[in-house]
């Protein structure tokens, strides 16, 4: 019994996100061309790699994919709707390349995003009966990145302590200098990065 | 000496004798429009959300950047998405490109039509002492409406249409532009475009559409076909009319208007028949109908490109030198088509393709430039003698010439010359040879008052009388970045016995573009 109290208390204190006081947050700023850090993606590329089994939506609606980008760690199954009146088809000519077909509203099709080996994958989502829809899916190797915000900020919960590599992915061309970040547990860590 | 009745530039004075010949009047009228016809599209400020002084000093007339700017197909060198502040609207996501070729290639066009409106002119006082009138509201004279921007990303269209007080309407500049070709496959940037329309080659060294001044640039409407032109048709006139001036004044000698008509204003159509020399209308600023001007729009399509950031290079097929009447419904006089050349190094400044820093005073640079160009026709001509028998002869064209351009930071200089020769072009086996030269002062004084002064003379003939010599001074207000007052006046130098001699003009101008 002893044994096994000092077995869990062990994994609780040594085991990196199982629990949030042993993790800690990067909270920061993207600045720069608001074209660029719009709907753009901060990830942390050295964190080290798990994979999920999580289920994703995204849909299309009005024309447009929703939301325009989606970001999910490899592994991750996306569902895809169709929430309008008009057929709509699924393709991506990105990494292994993929075409759902073409389906009515109500339908969905699904695909597992189990693939990708870099850092990030980001699959272009196109529909080819109506070519200016555009979306994208960025399959990452953890789950420590984060959506920014319209004001550019972001906020990445749940990290390792450690010092990490922050990097920006934007479906705009752009680029942000990697920024070193380093995270200890319970704290929150500020980063700035700076769009070209 | 024949009393000009009003002032139509300096190739276009209408003397009394004329009055009553309306088709010439017409075509002079056309000419007269040609000094107020330039550029400056406020289409263009509307894309990027910025202003025209981005890419003029005092319009048309252009900085460093805004040639970079007409170079690089009327978008930004680089990153012309990045720059432009109004959303586009996107025609197919730009992922289609890794698509193709099993999709259409993507693009995207303005939310915005880009047309924009420019009015112009002027008040003229005509300074000739014995004229009936001696002055006159032209005001307005000209209203351009240009189409100007870009159809998707290095395809460009400008399409630019005029309408005169007196009715007239005609196309100007008319070109599609493809930049950046194969740039996605390697090549550089700026290294291979090309062009196609109705435009300025790039082998000349001044731009009409580009001057500042009121008054046209007296090489505008100068053929030396068409000076040749004379009732009886053929050289042989010409040349018994350079003879006698020459016995007279020497080497400065002109034609009189005695001897010597007005330059033909009729179209090539109705001139071949009469004579074997080449005419058109008056200038390259509206309709082309034949005949090659020293400087002005032509139709063709021109490969050109800019070498390591500071050499441009320019290679065109145009209509040619055109004499025999339209056949077919072709547009082109010429049996053949001409062929030019260009090349220019820019030395210090501003890259030729936007690069390098820019000062705050965005005219200023420290540069200079060189540049040489050519052009070369051969033409099939048949001509019809007063007997009504015809014969054929072939003609060929050689043009060469140099240019300057120094900019010390805000004064600009520049300075042209142009020799001409045509092997043939009465049918006689008589040469005939030209020789013009340009020099223009324009400089900055404040951002919103600037000076231009321009000195051009063109002589034809076997010593090169003087055909045409004018000196122009002007003074542009930049009221608003779209609106300048242009206090102007034109010195006719041509010898007292010239035809039209004396006609100097004083302009008081209005030009606005929005």
């Amino acid at each position: 019994m002893r044994f096994a109290i000092a077995l869990a208390v062990t994994i609780t204190f040594l085991c990196p996100g199982t629990s949030s006081a042993q993790t800690g947050t990067v909270q920061g700023t993207v600045s720069g061309a608001p074209r660029v850090r719009r709907d753009a993606v901060i990830y942390l590329a050295d964190v080290p790699r798990s994979t999920s089994k999580a289920t994703h939506q995204y849909d299309q609606k009005n024309m447009v994919f929703i939301p325009r980008v989606l970001p999910v760690v490899r592994g991750a199954t996306v569902q895809f709707l169709n929430s309008d009146q008009v057929r709509h088809n699924v393709f991506s000519p990105d990494y292994e390349k993929y075409n759902l077909g073409t389906w009515p509203l109500g339908e969905t099709r699904s695909y597992v995003f189990d693939k990708c080996t870099g850092e990030l994958c980001a699959y272009t989502q196109l529909c080819n009966v109506h070519t200016e829809m555009e979306g994208f899916i960025v399959v990452l190797q953890s789950a420590a990145f984060a959506l920014v915000k319209a004001d550019g900020t972001f906020t990445i919960a749940n990290v390792p302590p450690g010092t990490w590599t922050a990097k920006l992915w934007s479906p705009k061309k752009g680029v942000a200098v990697p920024v070193k970040v380093t995270v200890t547990a319970g704290q929150t860590a500020k980063v700035t990065l700076a769009v070209n | 000496m024949a009393r000009p009745v009003l002032w139509l530039g300096p190739m276009c004075s209408v003397t009394s004798s004329l009055r009553l010949e309306l088709p010439a009047i017409a075509a002079a009228v056309m000419c007269c429009l040609a000094p107020l016809d330039g550029h400056a599209v406020p289409a263009f400020a509307r894309k990027y959300r910025t202003s025209c002084q981005t890419c003029h000093t005092s319009f048309p007339r252009l900085t460093p950047f805004g040639e970079a700017f007409r170079l690089g197909g009327y978008q930004y060198p680089e990153d012309d998405l990045k720059v432009q502040k109004g959303r586009p609207l996107e025609l197919g996501s730009e992922k289609y490109k890794d698509v193709f070729p099993d999709a259409v290639w993507p693009g995207r066009i303005q939310e915005s039509v880009p047309l924009a409106l420019r009015v112009q002119g002027a008040v003229k006082f005509n300074a000739t002492a014995d004229a009936d009138v001696v002055d006159d509201f032209d005001f307005p004279a000209v209203a351009t409406l240009n189409f100007a921007g870009t159809l998707s990303e290095d395809i460009s269209l400008w399409f630019g249409a005029h309408l005169s007080v007196d009715g007239q309407v005609g196309i100007d500049k008319a070109v599609f532009i493809l930049s950046n070709l194969f740039s996605n496959v390697g090549v550089p940037r700026h290294l291979l475009n090309v062009r196609a329309g109705q435009f300025e080659p790039e082998a000349q060294p001044f731009s009409a559409h580009r001057s500042p001044t009121l008054s046209a640039l007296a090489f505008s409407g100068f053929r030396l076909t068409r000076w040749l032109t004379s009732p009886g048709g053929g050289t042989a006139t010409a040349h018994a009319h350079l003879e006698a001036a020459k016995a007279d004044t020497g080497h400065d000698a002109t034609h009189t208007a005695a001897t010597t008509p007005a330059p033909a204003t009729t179209d090539a159509a109705a001139t071949a028949t009469t004579t074997p020399i080449a005419t058109g209308t008056a200038t390259g600023a509206a309709t082309i109908s034949g005949g090659t001007p020293m400087f002005g729009l032509d139709r063709g399509i021109e490969l050109y490109g800019i070498i390591a950031k500071r050499v441009l290079y320019a290679i065109g097929v145009f209509n040619g030198t055109g004499a025999s009447a339209p056949v077919n419904g072709n547009l082109d006089t010429n049996s053949g088509k001409d062929v030019t050349g260009r090349l220019q190094w820019k030395i210090g400044g501003m890259g030729l393709d936007g690069s390098g820093e820019v000062d705050a005073k965005n005219w200023r640079e420290w540069s200079g430039a060189i540049g040489a160009f050519v052009r070369w026709g051969k033409n099939h001509l048949t001509r019809v003698e007063s007997t009504g028998t015809s014969r054929s002869y072939d003609s060929t064209l050689l043009r060469v010439g140099g240019d300057v351009n120094v900019r010390l930071s805000d004064v600009e200089l520049t300075a042209a010359v142009v020799w001409e020769t045509q092997s043939n072009p009465g049918g006689d086996e008589q040469r005939f040879n030209a020789l013009g030269w340009i020099g223009e002062v324009h400089v900055v004084w404040l951002p919103w008052l600037q000076s231009t002064v321009r000195y051009e003379a063109v002589g034809a003939g076997e010593h090169y009388a003087i055909a045409e010599q004018q000196l122009v001074a002007s003074v542009a207000f930049v009221v608003r970045p779209n609106v300048k007052a242009i206090v102007e006046g034109a010195i006719d130098l041509r010898k007292p016995e010239s035809f039209s001699h004396g006609t100097h003009t004083v302009f008081l101008g209005l030009d606005a573009a929005f």
